[in-house]
């Protein structure tokens, strides 16, 4: 029955079991799967763009080689979500494209922010891919099966970009003054974004019990904020010896979580909705970009 | 006859195996940085993939080859990546400018990847073991871009526009693609190479013409430009806002290895 059905639906994914994409699955179900899995994808090859300068600047070969892999593995990221969220049945991965750079589909906050120096370099790679990895870590018991299953590849490959940020991390921390405050300066500019790259507070996001409820997301904003502070942000930062930008960071026991001056949420939604420092350069980098070839890709047939 | 270790070489030997190698690696250096243009920005989310794996491979032949002339001379790979002046690199122009446009970027990228294959593989069987190894695993990663050079070729040869831009493109740099096998004037050393410049670039033509001509293209009736080229270290404006890019953090000595 028409009503029923996504009722008992609902009930075999709040069980934990995944759905495939031949299944007969509620439309509200498949609307919901595309705009996350459309913001992952997008998230993806936006976030190239802050990182590519670095390939050519990177201040060894060995780092360059890196970092150029990593950069690689973000697009290939990208090229999998898509395919992913294509076989919703919804969107064509050129309608996406379009949305995207027609500023109409939202990515991660985060990449609208400049990557200005060689901290920020070292910093993205451990820190901001060490978030993703608790995000999508958690994503991989998600109830769309194609997108769990992606995403098992993409965290292997995180787990890299990690290790060659704290790498990074590693080498400035241990380095001259300069390269310490070098690091330092990055950590202060990127600690409000990099706790909001989980998105927003529990009690103000729109979309999240919707994707609860569809077992799309298995944790929420702020279990998942929670959980990073504790197991990665907190011990880095402080192994590293660098200075928590927060006086009021602090682990409330009784409370058993960790408490800290409440970010700036207006700034997050202004940010999201275009009026960050990188949000036109983003755009219109991929614009053009995708302007200028339209006859590679014709030429090519691929659309 | 074989050279097992660098002391078994006599002095001409050396130096002569040491240019060739050094303007091998300065080659992918440049060829390296310079597809990194693309990353972000491809054409499709497919060929942002390839293209900066390709970019990937580039950086890590030229890491090796520069630890190889490091071998040679009293330098580490790493000043001779980042410390040297403009006119002491050894690499082709036609590598040199920024790679803006697509059929432009898949020309050079195709010519330069049969050139860097046919010098490899002389150098290869030229006497030098040590390298052997290092040469093989190169060519094998080679074999991979020179697939995805002639596919984009066949592709936009099949399209109007796209033949229009590549004869453009053959056009403009045909004399640069002929020079990767100018060598400071003169033929290398006897030995350094399994095959002599004059022989590798018959190579070349015999392998790039008859794949232009297939895609309905007109090879330009040119020789090598008679003036100094790259490996003679005489580069372009391009070279130089490159390599000023390339060490801007390395000249802060940040994250630099000890």
């Amino acid at each position: 029955m028409s009503v029923t059905a996504p009722q008992s639906f609902e009930d075999r994914v709040q069980r934990g079991e995944q759905v495939e994409p031949t299944e007969d699955l509620p439309l509200e179900y498949r609307e919901a799967a595309q705009r996350m899995i459309q913001f992952h994808a997008n998230s993806e090859i936006v976030g190239t763009l802050p990182e590519r300068r670095w390939i050519k600047q990177a201040p060894t070969m060995r780092r360059k080689r890196a970092i150029s892999a990593k950069v690689q593995d973000e697009a290939g990221h990208a090229q999998v979500l898509y395919r992913v969220a294509e076989t919703l049945g919804l969107n064509s991965r050129d309608e996406m494209v379009e949305e995207l750079i027609e500023g109409e589909a939202k990515y991660a906050n985060v990449f609208n922010y400049e990557a200005k120096t060689w901290g920020d370099a070292g910093y993205i790679a451990c820190f901001i891919d060490g978030a993703a990895m608790f995000r999508q870590g958690s994503l991989t018991a998600s109830s769309y099966a194609p997108y769990a299953r992606g995403l098992r590849k993409i965290c292997y490959e995180e787990s890299f970009h990690v290790k060659h940020g704290e790498d990074i991390i590693r080498s400035l921390a241990t380095g001259s003054k300069a390269e310490q405050e070098l690091l330092q300066d990055a950590v202060d500019r990127w600690w409000e974004p990099t706790l909001q790259f989980f998105g927003p507070r529990d009690a103000d996001s729109t979309h999240q019990d919707e994707l609860m409820r569809w077992g799309l997301k298995v944790k929420t904003n702020d279990e998942l904020r929670q959980e990073f502070l504790e197991e990665f942000y907190v011990p880095k930062l402080e192994r590293y010896g660098i200075e928590i930008p927060d006086d009021d960071l602090h682990y409330d026991e009784e409370a058993g979580r960790w408490e800290y001056t409440p970010l700036d949420w207006d700034r997050f939604f202004e940010v999201s909705r275009g009026d960050g420092p990188m949000n036109d350069e983003r755009l219109s980098v991929r614009r053009e970009a995708y302007e200028d070839n339209a006859w590679v890709r014709r030429a090519a047939g691929v659309n | 006859m074989s050279i097992q270790t660098p002391d078994d070489a006599d002095e001409p030997f050396t130096t002569a195996l040491e240019a060739a190698l050094l303007a091998a690696a300065d080659d992918d250096h440049v060829m390296g940085n310079r597809l990194c243009d693309w990353t972000g920005v491809a054409p499709t989310v497919e060929e942002d993939v390839a293209i900066s794996n390709v970019a990937q491979d580039e950086l890590g032949h030229a890491e090796h080859l520069y630890a190889e002339v490091a071998k040679l001379r009293d330098a580490t790979a790493q000043e001779l990546a980042y410390e040297r002046e403009p006119e002491a690199y050894r690499n082709a122009r036609l590598l040199e400018a920024p790679f803006e446009e697509w059929a432009d970027t898949i020309v050079r990228h195709y010519c330069y990847d049969v050139a860097d294959s046919i010098r490899l593989e002389a150098l290869a069987n030229g006497e030098y073991e040590p390298i052997t190894g290092l040469l093989e695993k190169i060519l094998a990663e080679e074999a991979y871009h020179l697939e995805h050079g002639e596919v984009w070729i066949e592709t936009l040869a099949n399209d109007e526009e796209g033949q229009a831009r590549l004869q453009a493109a053959l056009e403009a740099n045909w004399a640069d693609a002929l020079a990767v096998f100018e060598f400071d004037g003169d033929e290398p050393v006897e030995g350094v190479y399994g095959s002599s410049l004059a022989e590798q670039r018959e190579a070349f033509i015999d392998e790039v013409v008859p794949t232009f001509e297939a895609a309905g293209l007109a090879v330009p009736e040119l020789e090598a430009p008679a003036e100094a080229s790259g490996r003679e270290g005489v580069h372009t404006a391009d070279l130089e806002d490159l390599l000023a890019e390339t060490r801007t953090v390395y000249e802060q000595g940040v994250d630099v290895d000890a």
